[in-house]
């Protein structure tokens, strides 16, 4: 049996996978498992003028589940993500091309992105203005506004996730984690999103979360934006509520009905919320307000994504940038 | 936003539809398909899957014999059912609640294959089925009415949530 085979986990890799994509090389690696840049070599031969450009994708080899006890299968977070990417077509979701299986490896084919936007945000050569982060802002809103018009929330919405085309579109991906929420009133795991954009009431072990854990991790992402940084850079989940409160106030009763009886919750010390005007001198009143609006600590209460699409801080001059505006030119 | 919901479902319903009644009223697929739903209710409850998870493996079946895959399920029937519940298993339930392969023959000696069996029919299944595990249930509507009653009478029928 598989038992006392270790050698049928590890897949024998062919240059050419299903006599079609050829490996370039490795680009990238997560948790997930490997990233490879593959040139589509079918593509090549049916062309018709032997010069036309080669065509690169990136194919995603999900890895195995590590603990042997736990084998179930074809990994559920790759079955998900799938589903999630055939369901979605849209701008700013990353395009699925392919799926296959080659013994025990799934294989997701891609397009292939130039980069992704936790390059852009921690570059210590780019500058990041006012257009140019409505623009970023502006086409996350809209990728969320698609996935949860599609009942989905992604659930790991970090800069990381977010990658950015050539001409500056940027991309959700990595759906390992999404799941339709569909179903009303369905309890759902804690262990997601990473935790640094993680939403308080993930923190405190709310078995029911919404859609909301999307925007608080989009107000993440604007802050880092802004302060070309961690927002809330907590060493562990304690840390990081004690980081989120130390800016958006502990919450009590009063501010958010039913924090308490959630199942993790515990008293901070109190303090009161501050002002983004303080925390970022010189802000615009509209960015901070849209900044407190993603942040909100009761999920009730924080911005929707039309809310956000629709908020004064985007309708005021200087507008949005292009996305092929984007300064991308030291990232890759 | 239910209205959306309900709205969402029925356009969905169109592009997934249920097992048309020609197919299901054949006499060898009838018999087949009673034979499996009893066989995946009784497993799964026993894996301890929502009713929810059990339907969306009844439909996944369904699809194979909607493409006239009747044959195919016929040879290792039970194989097949076993895959349709672990790929629901994976597709909806709690991450913590998806059984492993291992255990399908624990709770029934019909249901005791080994991981390399199933895998190589999970990556058939998935093939035949396009990769495309999404299924509008019966219940998926049922939950919509109900929360509809509910929101309507008091707060305190909340617990029959549970279809």
């Amino acid at each position: 049996m598989e038992k006392n085979n270790p050698e049928e986990f590890k897949v024998p890799f062919s240059p050419l996978l299903i006599g079609r994509y050829k490996m370039i090389k490795k680009i990238g690696k997560g948790s997930y498992g490997s990233v490879y840049k593959v040139e589509d070599i079918k593509d090549r031969k049916t062309a018709t003028t032997p010069d036309s450009p080669k065509k690169y994708f990136a194919v995603k080899k999900m890895k195995l589940p590590a603990n042997r006890l736990k084998i179930q299968g074809i990994d559920f977070t790759t079955l998900r993500e799938i589903n999630i990417l055939q369901e979605i077509k849209h701008e700013n979701i990353i395009p699925l091309v392919d799926v296959f299986h080659i013994n025990r490896s799934t294989f997701m084919v891609m397009e292939l992105m130039k980069s992704d936007l936790s390059k852009l945000m921690f570059s210590r050569t780019i500058t990041l203005t006012i257009p140019h982060i409505k623009c970023i802002m502006l086409q996350i809103f809209y990728g969320l506004k698609e996935l949860h018009k599609n009942w989905i929330i992604h659930r790991d919405l970090t800069p990381n996730n977010l990658l950015i085309s050539e001409d500056g579109v940027l991309k959700f991906s990595d759906f390992g984690l999404s799941r339709f929420f569909a179903s009303n009133n369905r309890p759902m795991t804690q262990n997601v999103v990473t935790l640094h954009y993680r939403a308080p009431e993930i923190l405190f072990g709310a078995n029911y979360y919404g859609p909301q854990i999307d925007i608080f991790s989009a107000g993440c992402i604007l802050g880092g934006l802004l302060l070309r940084g961690t927002l809330f850079c907590g060493r562990n989940d304690i840390d990081q509520m004690s980081q989120i409160f130390k800016i958006m106030g502990t919450p009590s009763e009063e501010t958010w009905e039913g924090v308490t009886n959630l199942p993790h919750y515990v008293e901070f010390e109190e303090t009161p919320p501050q002002s983004f005007r303080i925390l970022f001198p010189g802000i615009d009143e509209d960015l901070a307000n849209l900044l407190e609006g993603l942040l909100v600590l009761d999920p009730n209460k924080r911005l929707t994504v039309e809310q956000c699409i629709n908020h004064p801080f985007f309708n005021k001059s200087p507008d949005s940038c292009d996305p092929d505006e984007l300064p991308m030119d030291d990232i890759s | 936003q239910l209205q959306e919901h309900w709205e969402f479902l029925v356009k969905d319903e169109k592009q997934y539809p249920p097992i048309s009644d020609e197919i299901r009223n054949d006499p060898d697929v009838s018999k087949m398909r009673k034979y499996l739903i009893e066989f995946i209710l009784q497993v799964g409850d026993r894996l301890k899957q929502r009713a929810l998870t059990m339907q969306i493996a009844v439909n996944y079946l369904d699809r194979l014999f909607m493409m006239g895959k009747l044959d195919l399920v016929k040879k290792d029937k039970h194989l097949w059912a076993v895959t349709a519940l672990l790929l629901a298993s994976k597709y909806d339930e709690l991450d913590q609640n998806i059984p492993y392969i291992k255990e399908f023959g624990k709770v029934s000696s019909k249901a005791k294959y080994t991981y390399s069996e199933v895998i190589k029919c999970e990556t058939e299944f998935l093939n035949l089925l396009k990769w495309d595990l999404i299924s509008i249930c019966p219940s998926y509507f049922l939950s919509v009415i109900l929360h509809l009653c509910n929101s309507e009478s008091s707060n305190t029928t909340v617990k029959s949530q549970k279809v």
